[in-house]
């Protein structure tokens, strides 16, 4: 957990800094600020200043509100360097630029893994700019914390997790949005070491594709999988899960055949799992892509392209490969509803994906105004922390099963209705 | 065979030789308030077309005995069920195939897997007052 977290948790004020050369014009925004829970509490005149000041503090501020222009540099320098700060702030732009520099600062600190609060245009509207600091602190309980650098697992500890049971599908569920029934669960995989403590897949995923045992692994999440599924189709719910799977392994033909065999055993129609393709070097040969999606579909099981969009996923690939899903990758969804060339990107795969016949998934769904956005642009189904998170089996078969008709209900009943009611 | 009859409810016929498929569909056609009748393949499909009325059947179409193409055509030609909806499910991407499924005697097709919204939809269209 970052400090930001707990901060949330604890104490309910919240700390901005300013980087504000000329602060009189400015004022009615900062007055209003502490007016609604905000603790301004130091204001900067330079960017040497303020980076010198994050370096040396203990009690980081939650939020940096700066001009994109300053007078010693700009504001793509400032995210530059303090980047690698611990606890880095987010960020909140006041500008006079024009949309797209500001965009591409907020791109810059995407690409930088610096949270952004906002932005508001000069000259400043205290109504434009509150709100976003409002639902910044309401986004705060929601927002994954940033992904902690650690160093990979020793090759015997990841063969002890392989061979003790420590590789873990943790479960995340799928909504369609036209009936908000759950249709699916992604199983992501996770360690659980000897001493409970729950290992996360950039520890493991790679260092496990490393040392070879990518195989094992992934035959172990399909049982597991497998396992969960049964339990639901066997109580009446009818819901289905997908498994990803880097397509080398795919190539082996003794994965293939253990895939086949487990859900035979089983006794499980494969149409209920819905393969992942993810993506690794093999994506870049084609003749290889086709043959091994070709050979999934074959045994009947269903194929998704994940992280549509990026790189390798591309629009020649969907003309060749017998997909059933295309999922839209995060980082389009994450806060489109202010982004319109984030929304033109989510309406276009959403309207490709309908007229190839495929569902189309927005992944990353964290806030109400992302799940209207995600609709409006024509997703059928959605998937994200704010549905949940990835839970271990157990907790995925109570939640489902405590869910009224396997519906979602959201907890905050107001924007539940409120989207109810707009179906 | 698996059954559950109760008077007055619409029922359906369910062939599909995947055991689980048989059971989760049944589940799901009882929460929608039709009862139904499973059987896993098309030979006791057609014996159980002879025996009582039916307001729908759902169909595999990869099936180990008799395919369900096969199936359908002599459940229209011998049985003469002109009548009877009869809905194919079959696999992703067969989508290409939907005019050879169609003129075998098919009223629609479902893709599997089949949640309960895709039967919540067909129920009501055969039976829009259930």
């Amino acid at each position: 957990m970052t400090r930001l977290a707990d901060s949330f948790l604890t104490v309910d004020l919240l700390q901005a800094w300013t980087l504000l050369p000329a602060l009189d014009e400015t004022a009615p925004l900062i007055e209003a600020l502490c007016a609604h829970g905000w603790a301004v509490s130091r204001n900067f005149a330079t960017l040497d200043d303020v980076v010198e000041a994050l370096k040396a503090t203990d009690t980081p501020p939650d939020v940096l509100i700066t001009r994109v222009r300053l007078p010693d540099g700009d504001a793509f320098e400032l995210i530059r360097r303090i980047a690698p700060i611990r606890n880095a702030p987010a960020v909140f732009f006041i500008s006079r630029q024009q949309r797209a520099v500001v965009k591409a600062a907020q791109s810059l600190c995407e690409a930088h893994g610096v949270r952004v609060a906002g932005h508001v245009d000069m000259p400043l509207r205290v109504e434009a700019a509150l709100p976003q600091f409002d639902a910044f602190r309401a986004a705060g309980r929601l927002r994954r914390p940033r992904a902690q650098r650690t160093a990979p697992l020793p090759v015997a500890d990841l063969q002890a997790l392989v061979d003790n049971g420590g590789i873990r599908a943790f479960m995340q569920p799928k909504m369609r949005l036209s009936s908000r029934r759950v249709t699916g669960f992604e199983a992501l995989m996770r360690g659980v070491g000897p001493d409970g403590r729950v290992i996360t897949p950039a520890e493991i995923i790679e260092p496990l594709g490393n040392a070879g045992l990518l195989l094992p692994a992934t035959l172990q999440m399909f049982d597991q999988t497998i396992a969960f599924l049964m339990d639901c189709l066997n109580d009446g719910i009818a819901v289905g899960a997908s498994v990803n799977v880097p397509l080398s392994l795919i190539s082996d033909h003794q994965f293939c055949r253990k895939l086949v065999e487990s859900v035979e055993t089983a006794g499980l129609d494969p149409s209920w799992i819905t393969v992942e393709i993810t993506e690794d070097e093999a994506m870049s040969n084609p003749a290889l892509v086709i043959e091994n999606t070709a050979r999934i579909r074959m045994f009947g099981f269903n194929l998704s392209i994940d992280d549509f969009g990026t790189a390798y996923s591309s629009f020649s690939q969907l003309t060749k490969i017998p997909f059933s899903e295309l999922k839209i990758e995060r980082t389009f969804i994450s806060g489109m509803e202010h982004d319109k060339s984030k929304q033109a990107v989510v309406a276009a795969c959403a309207l490709l994906g309908s007229r190839l016949g495929l569902e189309v998934v927005a992944e990353g769904v964290e806030t109400i105004a992302e799940l209207m956005a995600v609709r409006e642009a024509g997703c059928s189904d959605v998937q994200g922390y704010l549905i949940s998170r990835p839970v271990p089996v157990p907790e995925a078969a109570a939640w489902l099963r405590g869910l009224d008709g396997e519906r979602f209900a959201l907890a905050d009943e107001a924007a539940l209705q409120s989207w109810v009611s707009s179906l | 065979m698996e059954s559950s009859a109760s008077a007055e409810k619409p029922l359906a016929l369910v062939v599909d030789d995947n055991a689980v498929n048989r059971n989760v569909t049944g589940q799901m056609l009882r929460r929608l308030g039709w009862n139904s009748v499973q059987v896993e393949s098309g030979m006791l499909a057609l014996e159980q077309l002879r025996s009582r009325p039916f307001d729908l059947l759902l169909l595999d179409l990869r099936m180990q005995d008799m395919d369900g193409e096969e199936t359908c055509r002599r459940i229209r030609g011998d049985l003469g069920l002109t009548d009877l909806t009869i809905v194919a499910y079959t696999a992703h991407g067969m989508e290409d195939d939907r005019e050879r499924i169609l003129a075998a005697g098919f009223d629609r097709m479902l893709i599997k897997p089949i949640f309960l919204d895709d039967l919540r939809t067909l129920c009501a269209d055969v039976r829009p007052t259930v």
